[in-house]
């Protein structure tokens, strides 16, 4: 089995946080996962820019993004991925309370890669999370680093 | 016996000379009557009656008599109606011989006749009669005409004038009179301008000048007045033109309706409407920026009311692994109805957000038939009832007019109600078919065996959190019929439920046919 990439999680709540974790902890998913607190920390974490200058070259192979966050929501976060040459490269799921068809229409609007509504119950909560773990960081072939088209990545 | 034989010739034996045949030519193609007659005397030597002595042909016309039958015969004989007057007068001319000129009503003839008397002999009378009946009638009918014209003219209603062609009031009745507040005197001192509004003026110059050039034939508008006071009325104003033998304009028949009462009520309708339509605007206005409010309340339940349930759910469960063995039977138990109660407080609130979205929905109408939809709504609703026995018994269903997915939602309530009250049942029985025909509407109705409902409490079945079962009972939050009826009605039709408890339910829905007027 490959080397599991890393997934960046975009939340603004941590009691979601930890639940999330616990959930992909559950399923040894964990340790793949940086979270970050807002969408400008996010931004700050792709760009690698101001505390995130240091982080290895190697881009997530998945953003888990909130919609509603302090700051920078996840909309903006979105369409910076996707409207920028390398990061648009990286899928992105937005896990969110809002079922709320504009948010849908609006996110997927954006060039989002699947919308998930984080379950209110528990054990459906830990399968979709699971799920999703399980799907982008095994079953889903990334994108190959030839196909970044970033002046840092290295090219093959 | 001829005439001459009478009078003229007294010497019959005599060949008549050239004179005397000159004389008759002329007596007898006198184009008026012409008659001489002898007076009859009684006792005290006042004239009684007339032999009539010769007549011509055109008093044969007048009289309707033939000079043959009349010759030789008296007047009252032959015209026994004769008034006394003629005798006196006629008779008179042939006593003193004075000329005289009669124009008066023959009842024997039904005739006016004018007539010019001679006496050419003492005791007798010549006549010349001109029958002047027609120009009497024509004169009588003018005359009945012009009164009765003048009669209308002076009591209408509107205000009538005579307009000459250069505009200036010939003549006017008692309504223009009273309208204005201009004497008849005053306002034939005047032209129809002089007592316009000068805004409406030049309209009504530059209509009436092609008027008065015969270029049309009538005109009407609507204009202001200035009365005598200085105040303004409005008028409707109607002008025919009248011309003259020869075709030419000769003068114009204006007629006034004051209508400013009219006008009044039009412009305080107007501001009315105006006014309402503003009202319209603001109340949309108002209604859209409380339809954005409930959707920002829905969008901030949805997202924020639904986090600190999962995170109860989330922990609750979380708490229960940490405990492990450790935890007793009884805190288990707690910790179960945490969690199922904030499960049932997440379905709540879905059922709301969902309540209040198809509240909102736009109405996305087709045509299409209900068979296959309330087909794919069983499957959906046997999915979530599992292994069951359930006796279907599907009627044939119509097409109807509306937003297909969301009545799906109307089929999808009330077969997963049918399901969930005849759970207990060892055989339940769900009937779907088509009511009794209401106009311009079809009926659809979903019947079960189920539980049933207390019918006196059939009005509260589809009010929102209306439930009429325990929770313990029978899961659901209440929204589901509330959003059947609330759907409904957009659709313009109407839901009513029929039941008996532990006797089953039935309930109905009325929907737009499918050709339906919309």
């Amino acid at each position: 089995m490959r080397e599991p990439g890393s997934i960046l999680y975009v939340e603004d709540d941590e009691r979601d946080v930890e639940l999330t974790l616990g959930a992909l902890e559950q399923h040894h998913l964990a340790n793949a996962v940086t979270v970050v607190r807002d969408g400008e920390e996010a931004l700050d974490y792709l760009y690698r820019r101001r505390s995130f200058q240091e982080r290895p070259t190697n881009d997530p192979v998945l953003v888990l993004l909130d919609l509603k966050m302090p700051k920078v929501d996840g909309f903006e976060v979105l369409r910076q991925i996707k409207s920028d040459a390398r990061l648009k490269m990286i899928p992105v799921v937005v896990l969110t309370s809002s079922r709320e068809e504009k948010d849908l229409i609006a996110s997927y609007q954006l060039g989002v890669n699947a919308y998930v509504v984080k379950p209110v119950d528990f054990e459906q909560f830990v399968g979709a999370v699971k799920d999703l773990g399980l799907f982008w960081l095994v079953l889903n072939e990334p994108t190959p680093p030839a196909g970044r088209t970033d002046d840092d990545s290295p090219r093959g | 016996m001829s005439v001459s034989d009478i009078t003229l010739d007294p010497s019959p034996q005599e060949a008549p000379d050239e004179s005397e045949v000159k004389y008759r030519q002329l007596f007898d193609n006198l184009i008026h009557g012409f008659a001489i007659q002898e007076i009859i005397c009684d006792e005290q030597g006042k004239p009684c009656d007339f032999r009539i002595l010769e007549v011509n042909r055109r008093w044969e016309e007048i009289t309707g008599a033939k000079a043959e039958d009349v010759v030789g015969k008296t007047v009252r004989e032959m015209f026994p109606e004769v008034e006394d007057y003629w005798i006196e007068a006629l008779g008179n001319v042939a006593l003193t011989g004075e000329p005289a000129r009669l124009a008066n009503y023959a009842r024997a003839l039904d005739k006016h006749l004018d007539l010019s008397v001679f006496s050419p002999r003492k005791g007798q009378f010549a006549s010349v009669c001109i029958d002047v009946t027609e120009e009497k009638r024509t004169l009588e009918s003018l005359r009945r005409s012009e009164a009765r014209f003048r009669a209308m003219f002076e009591g209408a209603g509107v205000g009538i004038a005579l307009v000459d062609r250069s505009g200036r009031l010939q003549d006017c009745n008692a309504a223009l009179q009273y309208m204005t507040g201009f004497t008849q005197e005053e306002l034939k001192t005047k032209t129809f301008a002089e007592i316009t509004h000068p805004e409406d003026r030049r309209k009504n110059l530059d209509v009436h000048e092609e008027l008065a050039s015969g270029g049309r034939d009538h005109y009407a508008l609507e204009k202001r007045y200035v009365r005598k006071d200085g105040s303004t009325i409005w008028g409707r104003l109607n002008v025919s033109l009248v011309r003259d033998a020869e075709g030419k304009p000769d003068y114009s028949v204006g007629m006034v309706e004051d209508v400013t009462e009219r006008k009044r009520a039009e412009d305080e309708l107007r501001r009315l409407n105006a006014e309402l339509e503003q009202r319209v605007l603001d109340r949309t206005a108002a209604l859209d920026s409380a339809n954005k409010e409930l959707e920002a309340f829905s969008y901030s339940v949805s997202h924020d009311l639904r986090a600190p349930l999962r995170h109860v759910t989330g922990f609750v469960n979380l708490l229960e692994q940490h405990a492990g063995t450790s935890m007793d039977d009884k805190s288990r138990r707690y910790a179960g109805i945490i969690a199922d109660s904030a499960r049932r407080m997440g379905r709540l609130i879905d059922d709301l957000l969902e309540f209040s979205r198809t509240g909102r929905a736009e109405l996305k109408k087709t045509v299409f038939a209900l068979t296959p939809l309330l087909e794919d709504v069983r499957r959906e609703c046997l999915r979530d009832a599992g292994e069951r026995n359930v006796q279907w018994k599907i009627g044939d269903l119509p097409e109807v007019a509306g937003d297909r997915s969301l009545l799906r939602l109307v089929l999808v309530n009330l077969v997963a109600n049918a399901l969930k009250f005849t759970r207990d049942r060892a055989a339940a029985e769900i009937e779907i078919g088509v009511g009794p025909a209401e106009k311009d509407a079809v009926v659809i109705f979903v019947r079960d065996n189920g539980v049933g409902f207390d019918p006196r409490h059939a009005a509260k079945l589809f009010g929102i959190f209306e439930r009429l079962h325990a929770a313990e009972e029978f899961d659901g939050t209440g929204i589901g019929l509330a959003n059947v009826k609330q759907i409904v009605q957009r659709h313009g039709g109407r839901v009513w439920a029929e039941g008996a408890v532990g006797r089953g339910a039935a309930f109905f829905v009325s929907l737009p046919e499918a050709g339906g007027s919309e």
